[in-house]
């Protein structure tokens, strides 16, 4: 990676326009976030860059509006100061290199850096360093036979630059750059520039150390037993959970940056030797097409790569946990963790996916079973209770034992809707205090629960707006919708219940099998990164059964579901660059 | 067009779900009309047949891989004839989806839905239908794997709880009224196993078309398997002389059962909901082979879009009996019309082994 | 597949847009057959007699339908509601149609009447010795009515019977079919007395029984069976000949066998029996041979004898035994001599063993050869437990 100063400097690749270089970095492990060392040259050719011409930090510009250094440190901090404006995060802290007597200069954002990095390793071992030192180290080695070179003695020969990066910087991360634009957003991505006078090149110093939230347990996928650590908002800390966990040389971690204006890094997860290079490809197409200038949690991303956006139901899963990431890309799956947020996608998901908690396959196989089918019970009587209860009510009282139909029917006297307007009213009611309670403060959470739940569905009853059993009914619903492992694909099943409530309010029994066929054409109908929504259950494969109404044994588990693996050969490109 | 590749188990519960429909309500009063206790042996013996016509069918699929009977039939017969043989096949869908839904309409106005008008039963029928073939042949596979089990469970349900107060002795006596009336009753119950024709379009649609035999002769078994069962429990259950008084002796088999300790007092209600599935399942194919079959017969790119124009005319005809006898006199015509396709094939199967056409292993 | 896939996305999958729409405009326009369940007149009894009959004319029926007011009848749960007023409501209506004479309620009560829930029909004797078929027919067309309906035929008036003000419960549909539920412990009337075992019999001409009931104030007594014969009622068997029916039927499925052994009565209650009957030609003469198994314990016993006794125990047994065919005996004199209606179902054992002759006799059956069938019964009996005194 050496690079005499001197050479014609490359065109970097504006970031946000990555879409051929992917493919060709698939190959290599680049485990690097962000930098554009890691990053080839390729020719942009996105039609974007007549979109967003030259933004803030002057990315969006086409390749030639790059502008490289200029030899004068001068120049360059007059360059940077005109591309930042005025940012009072932003320091320029200039001096001089006491070895060399240059003048140099360190920018970074303060707060995005360690000051103590900077401290001790960039200022102090550039600003002394001064002659007494050379004399003390010439004579400290005089018993080795061969004396060593003094520090700085080929000062005039050797290039400064050079010796600065090789010698001087005791820095992990520093990687060359040379235009003005990289620096600007070397700084932003809270990594310090170092500029030289005389050099029409910088280095790019990792001293991150911005203010993250430590590991700690995920606030959405609770587990009895498991793995306590979840995903935080830093990417490195969750790229390291995941390499703790998969030492796997054939683990890649690529990443990439997305969104035109944040510079969100991502970074996609797979095993090598297990993911399908379709798949792989299909995910990194995507993610290049993916022209927003705002990403801020991997939920942007998931609605811009996935299959049908009208879709109630999500087709890709998040997670905060690295255990089920590691378990995902070890069935042939891809993961991508964006900056910023804890939840990592795993993509291609399936319907069924969506019932498997982490828990399954810690628990014994026959607890594990027994919950999850009683998990795919719940989401049925979360998606149909309320439109049976109408079917009932209202069309089909003789199912009920009479006994039971009379008590309907006396509880229902003198409620003056029809079961169809009652239940609307309940559900959303229900819905409200959800999410009321999820807006407020936990205590407070809490309490509106119960005063929804005890006091408003009670009064309900006595002032004969609701009938019990339609509380009975809301309250059936409400806790089969949150015992759904995945929130967003509860979600998707407490959203189709009011529609399926309309539908038997109007056509009774005959209305609600309407409404579950239309559900069922629109699920098999559904495709995730070119994986069927209800596979294994259609099409069937029977090996990858054991793993959906059941957990089996994990001795029995021993072959790797063929879900990713064994696609059928009819992907045209076509699906995949189409309007996000 | 033919893109789609569906796997060997998707041809046999194509077939399975396509044929196990409507018609299994009325079934065993229908057989006991013509063959008394011994519809059973009827059903055997149509099956025999119906096993044969489809190894026949079969081959002559695999002489022309990748082509559906539409595009072969042309390159047998020659294209005037050929046309005339397809548009036989296309009037046979438009009879069988409407049959299939015209039923399926009296029997939910029956049950469940009073006073709702019989065309809104059958426009939001047909509109979910056209919605799922509209969406093509993967879809439509998938969905009967999905909807298979939804369409045994409730057979098996009735079957299971009848079994508490049974007496299979109403079976006997066996074949009293001599072998000749059983034989001409199997072919006037021929049509129970009317969709059988589905074969000559999945073999061209297999990912490996060396299973189509095997495929579709375990679809069709499993269909004979499941009215014999039907038939036998059904006619032990309520005894010879309900079946010949009832309208449809499996939903009275269910009104008989009582569920110990259930919650569900009714049991032919629900009954009746899961066999909206089965309805679904068989009406479906005959819509999205239909316009299939028109678009080839056409010669047209996209057939998609045909399911539209298509249903009209369906609804037309669904809509022509005027009562209960007249939807079974549309039901007779879409059996013999099955039963009509047996010489076209046997007709075609020889044409094509005389000319050496084809050029598939056949 | 992915092709079309691609193309839907971008059109924002027009086909689902169109359906939901439509089924929409279904969902806001219509619903024709939504009737709430509070807004329905439960009917949980129907009593059937026969008002006028005059020649040459339809007759015309006394139709009781009995309506629950489930606010009333306490189903509420509540404290405060329920418990005022009279839970059910009788009402009579004359009408030579049961469909049209149901219908027409509507000019009277506000609440359609609604039979999905129904659990009981009476007939009175004066209509069922007219004709059983033509009243019953709307209950077997309407397939929303059960078919476990219980059917009950008493020797007064359908009407008095639902008119009853039982202790035990305060909706009398509901008693009476509570007592039929005592099936299991008792043979003294047909447990198969509903309309979907006796429908088809109606409309075949089959001969059956119906359950007996009758009537006092506060109770009903279910015991006993009434003969049906083509369609109409012929005459009835009392509480003993009903049992030696269901002895002779295998229907048993629980009861008492009391006898008496010397001067002291002794209880056999009945655990399990086990019936075979076949029809065989002997000396070219048609006979039946009736062999059955009856098992139980011994449940009284006043003797001062060990019940450890092996051959006190036989002693017993062949008493059970002798009573059992006694009864088995009496009944079916009546049934050939008196009725002549063969409602075991010999004819069906005919059938199956000789299918060819059955079909030249099919017609005479009944008349001319039933009554005149010997028949031969044998009996054992068998004491398994005999409780914990000795």
């Amino acid at each position: 990676m050496f690079r005499t100063p001197r050479k014609p400097h490359r065109k970097p690749l504006p970031p946000g326009q990555k879409k051929k270089q992917n493919k060709k970095t698939v190959s290599g492990m680049t485990d690097q976030v962000g930098g554009p060392k890691a990053e080839p040259k390729a020719k942009s050719n996105d039609k974007s860059n007549d979109i967003f011409p030259g933004g803030g930090t002057g990315e969006g510009t086409s390749l030639e509006k790059w502008q490289p250094l200029a030899p004068s440190l001068a120049d360059n901090l007059a360059a940077i100061r005109d591309r930042t404006g005025e940012n009072s995060d932003l320091i320029i802290r200039e001096f001089e290199v006491a070895l060399y007597k240059i003048r140099a200069a360190v920018i970074y954002i303060d707060g995005l850096v360690n000051n103590e990095l900077i401290h001790t390793h960039v200022l102090r071992s550039l600003m002394t360093g001064s002659a007494p030192m050379r004399v003390m180290e010439e004579e400290e080695a005089p018993e080795c036979g061969e004396k060593r070179r003094p520090l700085g003695l080929c000062l005039e020969g050797e290039d400064a630059f050079k010796a600065i990066k090789d010698k001087l910087l005791p820095i992990a991360g520093a990687r060359e750059f040379s235009t003005v634009d990289q620096a600007v957003l070397a700084f932003y991505s809270a990594d310090a520039v170092f500029l030289l006078d005389g050099y029409t090149q910088g280095l790019v110093l990792s001293v991150r150390g911005y203010p993250l939230r430590g590991v700690t347990e995920p606030g959405t996928e609770n587990l009895i037993r498991g793995p306590r650590e979840g995903f935080v908002e830093g990417l490195r800390v969750n790229t390291s959970l995941l390499r703790r966990r998969l030492r796997d040389p054939n683990f890649k971690m690529i990443s990439m940056r997305l969104g035109r204006r944040t510079h969100t890094d991502c970074v996609i997860a797979y095993v090598q030797d297990l993911v399908d290079p379709d798949l792989l490809s299909e995910v990194q197409q995507r993610l290049a097409g993916i022209d927003n200038d705002l990403i801020l949690d991997s939920g942007n991303i998931e609605q811009l790569i996935e299959d049908s956006w009208l879709s109630p139901f999500p087709q890709v899963q998040n997670t905060e946990r690295p255990d089920k990431v590691i378990a995902a890309v070890l069935e042939g799956r891809v993961a991508i963790l964006v900056d910023g947020t804890p939840f990592a996608l795993l993509v291609p998901a399936t319907f069924l996916q969506f019932f498997q908690a982490g828990e399954d396959y810690y628990e014994r196989w026959l607890i594990a079973s027994v919950i999850r089918i009683l998990r795919i019970f719940a989401s049925y009587v979360a998606t149909f209770t309320p439109a049976l209860y109408v079917a009932i009510v209202s069309f089909h009282p003789g199912l009920l034992p009479t006994n039971l139909a009379m008590a309907i029917a006396a509880t229902r006297e003198g409620i003056p809707f029809p079961a169809v307007v009652e239940a609307l009213i309940m559900e959303v009611a229900f819905e409200l205090f959800r999410e009321a309670g999820a807006r407020l403060p936990g205590p407070i959470g809490q309490t509106v629960g119960i005063v929804g739940g005890l006091i408003v569905g009670d009064a309900a009853v006595r002032a004969n707006l609701a009938s019990p059993g339609m509380v009975i009914v809301v309250a059936l619903t409400a806790l089969a919708g949150f015992s759904i492992p995945a929130y967003n694909m509860a979600i998707g099943f407490r959203l189709v219940r009011f529609p399926l409530m309309i539908l038997t309010a109007s056509l009774g029994l005959y209305g609600l099998m309407l409404g579950f066929i239309i559900i069922n054409i629109h699920m098999v109908s559904l495709k995730s990164f070119g994986v069927t929504y209800l596979s294994p259950l259609a099409p069937y494969r029977f090996r990858d059964w054991k793993d959906i109404l059941i957990r089996a044994p994990v001795r029995a588990m021993a072959t790797r579901p063929l879900l990713t693996k064994t696609r059928q050969p009819k992907r045209e490109d076509s699906d995949k660059q189409e309007g996000w | 067009m033919l893109k789609d590749r569906i796997t060997t188990i998707q041809v046999a519960l194509l077939l399975y779900t396509s044929l196990v429909g409507v018609g299994y309500l009325a079934m065993p009063r229908r057989l006991a009309e013509t063959a008394g206790r011994d519809g059973w042996v009827n059903l055997l013996l149509g099956g025999m047949l119906l096993l044969s016509v489809n190894a026949l069918l079969v081959w002559l699929c695999r002489r022309y891989p990748g082509q559906t009977i539409i595009e072969y039939s042309q390159a047998i017969l020659g294209r005037p004839l050929g046309q005339a043989a397809n548009i036989l096949l296309v009037l046979h869908f438009i009879l069988m989806a409407a049959s299939v839904s015209r039923i399926f309409g009296d029997v939910i106005k029956l049950y469940l839905l009073e006073n709702t008008p019989l065309e809104v039963i059958l426009i939001t029928f047909f509109l979910t239908g056209a919605y799922l073939a509209g969406h093509g042949l993967n879809p439509l596979a998938r969905m009967s794997e999905v909807m298979f089990p939804l369409v045994l469970a409730p057979i098996l349900l009735i079957l299971a709880l009848a079994q508490m107060e049974i007496d299979y002795g109403e079976v006997l006596p066996v074949m009293t009224i001599g072998l000749y009336p059983v034989i001409q009753g199997a072919a006037n119950s021929f049509f129970v196993y009317t969709g059988f024709i589905l074969t000559a379009f999945l073999v061209a649609f297999m990912q490996q078309p060396e299973k189509a035999l095997k495929a579709s002769s375990l679809g069709l078994a499993g269909t004979i398997l499941t009215y014999l069962v039907i038939f036998i429990v059904t006619l032990s259950s309520l005894g010879e002389a309900s079946l010949y008084w009832s309208t449809y002796p499996v939903a009275d088999l269910a009104r008989r059962i009582e569920v110990p300790g259930a919650f569900l007092e009714k049991l032919e209600a629900p009954l009746m909901a899961l066999w909206v599935l089965t309805a679904f399942t068989t009406m479906t194919p005959s819509l999205y082979f239909g316009t299939l079959s028109l678009s080839q017969m056409l010669g047209l790119k996209e057939h998609r879009g045909l399911v539209y124009l298509f249903l009209p005319v369906v609804y037309q005809v669904a809509m022509l009996p005027r009562n209960y006898g007249e939807t079974i006199l549309l039901g007779n015509i879409m059996g013999y019309a099955a039963l009509a396709f047996i010489p076209v094939i046997i007709l075609l199967a020889l044409v094509a082994k005389l000319r050496k056409g084809g050029g598939g292993n056949g | 597949m992915d092709n079309k896939r691609g193309s839907s996305r971008k059109n924002g999958r027009p086909w689902l847009w169109f359906c939901l729409s439509v089924l929409a405009l279904f969902a806001a326009v219509g619903c024709w057959d939504r009737w709430e369940i509070e807004e329905r007149g439960f009917v949980l009894g129907v009593g059937l007699d026969l008002a006028e009959e005059r020649p040459g004319a339809e007759p015309v029926y006394a139709i009781t339908l009995q309506k629950v007011l489930p606010g009333q009848a306490g189903f509420g749960g509540g404290e405060d509601d329920g418990g005022q007023g009279q839970p059910v409501y009788n009402i009579t209506t004359l009408n030579p149609s049961i469909f049209a004479g149901i219908r027409e309620i509507a000019t009277r009560v506000y609440r359609e009447p609604y039979l999905d829930d129904l659990l009981v029909i009476v007939v009175g004797e004066d209509l069922a010795r007219r004709d059983l078929q033509e009243p019953l027919d709307f209950f077997l067309r309407d397939p929303r009515i059960r078919w476990k309906v219980r059917l009950f035929v008493t020797p007064g008036e359908a009407k008095d019977i639902i008119a009853l003000n039982p202790v035990q419960e305060p909706i009398t549909s509901i008693y009476l079919s509570r007592l039929a539920e005592n099936e299991h412990r008792t043979s003294r009337f047909p447990p198969s007395s509903n309309l979907g075992d006796v429908g088809p019999a109606l409309k075949t001409g089959h001969s059956v029984v119906l359950a007996r009931i009758e009537g006092s104030d506060k109770e009903a007594k279910l015991a006993g069976a009434g003969v049906i014969k083509e369609n109409r009622l012929v005459g009835w068997l009392d509480e003993f000949e009903t049992i030696g029916l269901h002895f002779l039927s295998g229907e048993v499925r629980g009861g008492m066998v009391a006898i008496t052994l010397g001067q002291e009565g002794q209880a056999f209650r009945i655990a399990g029996v086990r019936i075979h009957c076949r029809p065989r030609v002997v000396n070219e003469e048609l006979r039946f041979a009736i062999k059955v198994w009856v098992e139980g314990d011994l449940g009284e016993d006043h003797q001062r004898r060990r019940a450890l006794d092996i051959g006190y125990l036989q002693e017993i047994e062949g008493e059970v035994a002798n009573q059992v065919k006694t009864w088995m005996e009496a009944t079916l004199v009546k049934l050939q001599r008196e009725y002549r209606a063969d409602v075991v179902g010999f004819g069906r054992q005919v059938e199956k063993r000789f299918p060819g002759w059955w079909r030249e006799v099919k017609g005479d059956w009944e008349e001319e050869l039933f009554p005149h069938v010997p028949v031969d019964i044998n009996v054992s009996a068998y004491i398994r437990r005999s409780g914990v005194a000795q």
